[in-house]
């Protein structure tokens, strides 16, 4: 972060002949570190011991008005500097001059001031000001003698002095200035050049680097993205006029390029500089020597404008900076070339140790590293250069390791800390981890912190201390040394002692599969009592109080609000994935004593009643809890930020503000996380198992919803984490662990406490891979569609164009994940389930006087026959254990080959007449050459299992068709595939041992879903399904249903998109995983939706893996466990375009084995 | 490869339970290699002779029949000099319920019975149609020959 700043010596000269004359270009044969070089004395006068300081406890910002009396910037003396006596052997100090830059001086063209001498214009300042005509566009400050103690911009103090060598002259002639004379420093009013906008205040102004000359000085703007619009160029001109307001020269470009930037922002002014040596015929380009003396506004100290409302213009892309932004990181960039050219050191933070020869020294990195990230930047230029951001991101993904390493420090303490109980109101009994969560976030909404933390500077200021003024050439060393503080990543400034830790009310809670949500329950008991306003919070809120536009409905609130300043928010607002709502809702409830808590789900048609709600609020008797989802408050938002909108959820305030899986708003500049920042809260949680999802800027946005700063700002967060981790510069990292440190708890299922025993004690998981083999016809059916797949990969691959065809691609290897889970995904129609006839009910029973009566009619001669089926279908309950004459075993699911009524194994006489098929032979009963058959015709014979047959509480229509209770027959007119059949096996095993079982079954495709419910019901297993097409009550509905306590078993279908993430599904102990999906997290995370607290028994979880197709090679996939495999494919709309990586991978798919 | 479950079973049951005059056994680098024995029918031609044949197992099978031949010479009109047998299961009426048991019982019947019209041996049929008790003589003298025990 550092290079950002350092002007580029080599790059310096290379183009810088823009605006100057030519002959200046000449003239310019010096680097910079010339300039600083040439000015031995005036080292001496930036004192950098370390007498006492005395840190400022209070805040002294001031506002923007001039009328602020703060004693100590109020008495600036600007004289000539001790050197440059020496140097000149003048004696100019009674000559000098203080400008005031009140207002920046308004522009005038270069032809128009080198045309000679002009005058000033009026000033509106007051003071001992020579009053002039006015000459064209000028507006001038009024020099002012140096006995006026204040310039009119109110208060500065005194920074230092440098001498510029290589300042050069714009006019001809004699007269202009002598040796001695002061000068005044000039900058061209902003709104003659620029379209810039004003950031705020006065003086500021925007300036974008455009042209070459200006990304010389401001290299680090280069690594940024350029603004899109750059056809202005940028004015750095920084004119250098005499006492009587003729521009006689200008500062080297070099310089100019950050003094324009100090003197736009209204960052510093510069009084009493003087000439020190002049050639006696100024001539254009003519080498002048100028020594500035620097004297630092107070309105600097005011924090730099960072507001959020910057609204991102570039929503394409998600680093670019915003313009707020780009002025913050200009500023600083201009502040640092600043203290390095007076020569001003930090006394103690982040940049103490001396690093002379870097110009703006990356003094607290190592030399190695900054070496390195020297190195990373040059190659970021070029990357920036074309616009595009592409690239960067790539470098930005994490792997796994990195993820690791930044966790380990953040839970390095976790397992010794303290615990606490919760309050009686909440009515579970919470774990040993859970009380240390407890403890956690009450002390961290509380407040409380060890005193270490609370006299610690911020890591990343540095405390400068104000250099002593010389005064009449000495220097008063017994004056006391005021410390400012500087903070070199951000630009701030600030009179104030930064502590390290700021005023955060919140945290992440990032546990893993540890019941967050108890948790949370427990911390809304716990810290229940509504906040009285405090004292720092006041003007802000009230501030905020008086800009809110309420709308009838919430006048009276806010106005109630008023009245009772003490009462502050108690109501906790809860957001969450849509998925969730409920079961916060019925979490909270479970949790809570009746009456304790009051929660509503603020969605659909409920959402009208939020304003009778936080009614409601303001009382003590219990608690309030409005859940909403993060869909809702992105739409309150948009209504909001319509002209006249308003939302009733961002006008309140709350007590806290919990974002559940807080992830969802990852990214700074999307709808959902720009609503989430806009929420007013005193507490704020952000709640998720993966704080950083595979960027570090994901954590951005969860520190700016917390406002925990300085890393709510982007510029900060960007040039001090992302940028440095981008140069592979290993800092980064641990800023990122230093944060964590201090704002997130994550615990993991598989820590252990000091004791050594496991947090959680977890049930056993055991997991299995079922390979399975196709049976022939499937093969056939997938075989051709990989082979069509295949070829079309192959020609694109040969004319490189499979880039350009991702989706395309994508589309195809999408297919194949279809055809191996069920042909009929894959093939438009399917012949077998046309024909199924009609009066079946949907789980294909038939009853068995429709099937002798279809025998008899059949083969009505044959009296023998009908009797031999009667036997058969007599016997069925009892001859359970007959053997298939094809596979000579035990048939598992008989088939009756009507009208024969003989029987075989399912999968026996189906693969034979399938067999019979491929030769070209009439399908016919294996046993009597009864023929032909038709596999649609086969009657499947169902035996439950059992004495207690779950059937028997079964509702009338399934009784309908059961020849018993534990018989039943149906016809085979359902498409099965090699996948269904074996989670029916499965299932029908689990059945066989716990005829109450629970199982769920993921799967990503829904249409595969349906596939498998029609399954299911076939086997008469009640099922329920869960996917993100159904509507919030219906998902509820299937998930209550399935947790309900009945004597029967039930299996829940869920998709993996949908339910992968939050539910929890517990009373379930068997869960399947249809097909695989391109990371294993996504898989462990849908399996911890079982395998998690509140699990009491062992979790079987089985994979079904079709061997030999797409699916082994997804594993291959999955075992390399790159980042960037995940974004390969989950981001399959990002741009279309395919990096290298997934190009590897799509050639492991497509690859021959 | 694994030999399926079937074949297994069906070995176990010849080996337990062999069918009367009908010994099989599998070669023992070769599962699905048969040695197989037939005695030559009472009240036939081949009676007091001991048949060796061959029976192999396809990898289709069951769904494809075994393929069985003569090792002992023969004299009879549906089975040639090169031991290949014509009979209809083993061919288009095989059915996955039929088995090695099976097979080899029909085969032992087909040595009852002959049937001339359905010859392979075109030869040995025209003799036993044109002279049945001739050609009988012939089939003894063959048994004697090539089947004696």
């Amino acid at each position: 972060m550092i290079h950002d700043f350092r002007p580029c010596d080599g790059l310096f000269f290379a183009d810088s002949d823009d605006e100057e004359d030519d002959a200046k270009s000449t003239t310019v044969t010096v680097p910079s570190q010339i300039g600083v070089s040439v000015q031995p004395a005036s080292h001496q006068l930036a004192p950098p011991s370390g007498p006492p300081y005395s840190p400022q406890e209070k805040r002294l910002f001031f506002a923007d008005s001039d009328d602020e009396d703060i004693p100590r910037f109020q008495t600036p003396r600007p004289i000539a500097i001790n050197s440059e006596l020496i140097m000149n052997g003048n004696d100019s100090e009674s000559d000098l001059e203080i400008p005031s830059f009140e207002e920046v001086p308004r522009a005038s063209s270069v032809s128009s001031m080198s045309s000679g001498p002009s005058h000033r214009s009026s000033s509106p300042v007051p003071g001992p000001s020579r009053e002039e005509p006015p000459v064209k566009k000028r507006r001038l400050s009024p020099p002012s003698k140096v006995q006026v103690r204040t310039g009119p911009s109110g208060h500065s103090a005194y920074l230092g002095s440098f001498l510029v060598g290589n300042a050069w002259s714009t006019v001809k002639g004699k007269g202009y200035i002598k040796p001695g004379d002061t000068i005044h420093i000039e900058r061209d009013d902003p709104d003659d050049f620029k379209s810039g906008l004003p950031v705020s205040g006065k003086g500021k102004k925007k300036a974008l680097p455009v042209n070459g000359k200006k990304t010389q000085l401001t290299l680090g703007a280069m690594l940024k993205s350029q603004p899109p619009k750059t056809t202005k160029k940028a004015d750095t001109v920084v004119r250098l006029t005499n006492d009587r307001g003729f521009e006689f020269g200008r500062l080297p470009q070099h310089v100019s390029s950050w003094v324009s930037r100090l003197l736009d922002f209204g960052i510093v002014d510069f009084k009493g500089s003087t000439v020190v040596d002049c050639p006696a015929t100024l001539h254009s380009g003519a080498d002048l020597i100028v020594s500035l003396s620097v004297y630092v506004r107070t309105s600097a100290f005011k924090p730099p404008s960072t507001s959020a409302e910057g609204a991102p213009k570039a929503m394409f892309n998600q680093g670019q900076e915003t313009q707020n932004e780009q002025t913050l990181r200009e500023r600083k960039s201009a502040l640092l070339s600043l203290f390095d050219a007076v020569n001003l050191r930090p006394c103690r933070g982040a940049r103490v140790q001396d690093n002379g020869n870097m110009e703006n020294g990356s003094d607290g990195m190592n030399n190695k590293l900054t070496q390195h990230s020297g190195d990373a930047k040059k190659k970021r230029i070029e990357i920036v250069g074309d616009g595009e951001e592409v690239e960067i991101e790539e470098g930005e993904e994490l792997s796994d390791s990195e993820l690791d390493v930044i966790y380990k420090k953040a839970q390095k303490h976790d397992q010794s800390m303290a615990e606490m109980d919760p309050p009686g109101t909440f009515t579970l009994t919470l774990r040993g981890y859970q009380k240390q969560a407890l403890m956690w976030m009450h002390s961290r909404e509380s407040g409380e912190m060890s005193a270490r933390e609370a006299v610690s500077m911020h890591p990343l200021w540095s405390e400068y201390a104000f250099p002593a003024e010389p005064r009449d050439g000495i220097i008063d060393l017994t004056a006391d040394e005021k410390p400012f503080y500087f903070n070199p990543y951000s630009g701030e400034l600030s009179l104030d002692f930064p502590k390290a830790e700021r005023t955060l009310k919140g945290g992440i809670l990032a546990d893993v599969g540890m019941g967050k949500t108890i948790m949370l329950s427990a911390l809304i008991h716990t810290n229940r009592d509504s906040e009285t306003i405090l004292p720092d919070d006041t003007s802000r809120d009230l501030a905020r109080i008086r800009q809110l536009k309420l709308d009838n409905a919430f006048r009276s609130r806010a106005l109630r609000q008023t009245k009772k300043p003490t009462k502050g928010p108690s109501a906790t607002l809860i957001v969450a994935p849509t998925s969730l709502l409920s079961q916060w809702h019925e979490e909270l409830q479970r949790s809570s004593a009746p009456g304790t808590l009051k929660v509503s789900v603020w969605h659909g048609q409920n959402r009208l009643d939020l304003d009778g709600i936080e009614d409601n609020s303001m009382d003590d008797a219990f608690i309030t809890v409005i859940i909403t989802s993060y869909g809702v408050l992105a739409s309150e938002h948009s209504k909001l930020l319509k002209s006249g909108g308003q939302s009733s959820i961002f006008q309140v305030e709350w007590l806290r503000v919990i974002l559940d899986e807080a992830h969802h708003c990852k990214s700074r500049t999307s709808k959902t996380a720009r609503a989430v920042y806009a929420l007013r809260a005193r507490r704020r949680w952000a709640v998720t198992g993966t704080p950083i999802v595979n960027k570090l800027e994901d954590l951005h946005s969860l520190l700016q919803f917390l406002e925990y700063t300085p890393w709510s700002s982007y510029s900060f967060f960007r040039s001090f984490i992302t940028v440095p981790f981008l140069a592979r510069d290993p800092k980064a990292i641990e800023i990122v662990q230093v944060i964590l440190e201090s704002v997130l708890l994550r615990r993991e299922k598989n820590m252990r406490d000091n004791t050594g025993k496991r947090i959680v004690e977890l049930p056993a998981k055991e997991i299995t891979v079922d390979t399975l083999h196709f049976t022939p016809a499937e093969q056939k059916i997938y075989d051709s569609i990989y082979n069509a797949a295949k070829r079309n990969f192959d020609q694109l691959n040969a004319k490189g164009l499979v880039g350009k065809n991702y989706t395309h691609i994508l589309a195809m290897i999408m297919k194949l994940r279809r055809a191996v889970l069920h042909p009929d995904l894959v093939t438009d129609t399917s012949d077998g389930i046309e024909t199924k006839p009609s009066g079946h009910s949907k789980d294909g029973a038939i009853d068995v006087d429709t099937l002798m009566n279809d025998i008899s009619e059949g083969d009505s001669g044959s009296g023998l026959k009908a009797a031999y089926a009667e036997s058969v279908l007599a016997n069925l309950d009892m001859s359970n254990d007959a053997e298939c004459p094809i596979c000579l075993d035990v048939m598992q699911t008989p088939s009756i080959i009507p009208p024969c009524m003989h029987q075989c194994c399912k999968e026996c006489i189906i693969s034979y007449l399938a067999t019979c098929t491929d030769k070209g032979e009439v399908p016919r009963c294996p046993t009597c050459s009864h023929g032909p058959v038709k596999e649609q015709d086969l009657i499947e014979v169902l035996r439950s299992s059992g004495q207690d047959s779950p059937h028997q509480e079964s509702t009338g229509d399934e009784k309908e068709g059961t020849l018993t209770s534990e018989v039943f027959l149906r016809r085979n007119d359902f498409r099965s595939s090699t996948k269904l059949d074996a989670l029916v096996q499965n299932l029908r095993r689990i059945r066989d041992q716990d005829p109450y079982f629970r199982a769920v079954v993921f799967s990503q495709f829904t249409s595969f879903l349906s596939l498998i419910s029609v399954a299911l019901d076939r086997e008469r297993l009640s099922w329920y399904r869960f996917d993100g097409s159904m509507d919030l009550k219906k998902r509820n509905a299937a998930i209550s249903e399935f947790k309900q306590n009945e004597r029967k078993p039930k299996v829940l279908i869920v998709s993996l998109k949908a339910g992968g993430v939050g539910l929890n599904l517990t009373s379930a102990n068997h869960v399947f995983m249809m097909d695989c999906w391109w990371n294993a997290a996504t898989e462990n995370q849908a399996i911890d939706r079982v395998h998690r607290i509140g699990q009491e028994k062992t979790v079987y979880v089985k994979h079904f893996i079709v061997d030999h197709t797409i699916e082994g090679r997804i594993l291959q996939i999955q075992k390399r466990k790159t980042a960037i495999v995940k974004e390969a494919f989950r981001g399959s709309d990002k741009s279309g375009k395919a990096d290298p990586e997934s190009l590897e991978n799509l050639k492991v798919i497509f690859g021959d084995d | 490869m694994a030999l399926p479950k079937r074949i297994i079973k069906e070995t176990e049951r010849l080996v337990a339970d062999p069918a009367p005059g009908i010994t099989a056994a599998p070669h023992e680098d070769n599962l699905r290699y048969f040695d197989v024995t037939i005695q030559g029918p009472d009240g036939s031609p081949f009676q007091q002779g001991v048949f060796h044949l061959e029976l192999f197992l396809p990898e289709e099978y069951p769904m494809s029949p075994p393929k069985v031949r003569f090792l002992t010479k023969i004299y009879h009109p549906n089975i040639d000099k090169l031991g290949r047998i014509c009979l209809d299961i083993l061919k288009d009426k095989w059915s996955p319920a039929l088995q090695i048991r099976t097979v080899l019982l029909s085969i032992q019947a087909l040595l009852s019975a002959p049937n001339p019209d359905d010859p392979l041996a075109t030869d040995v049929a025209k003799h036993y149609k044109e002279d049945e008790k001739d050609a009988q003589r012939v089939s003894r003298e063959w048994t004697e020959k090539y089947a004696s025990k």
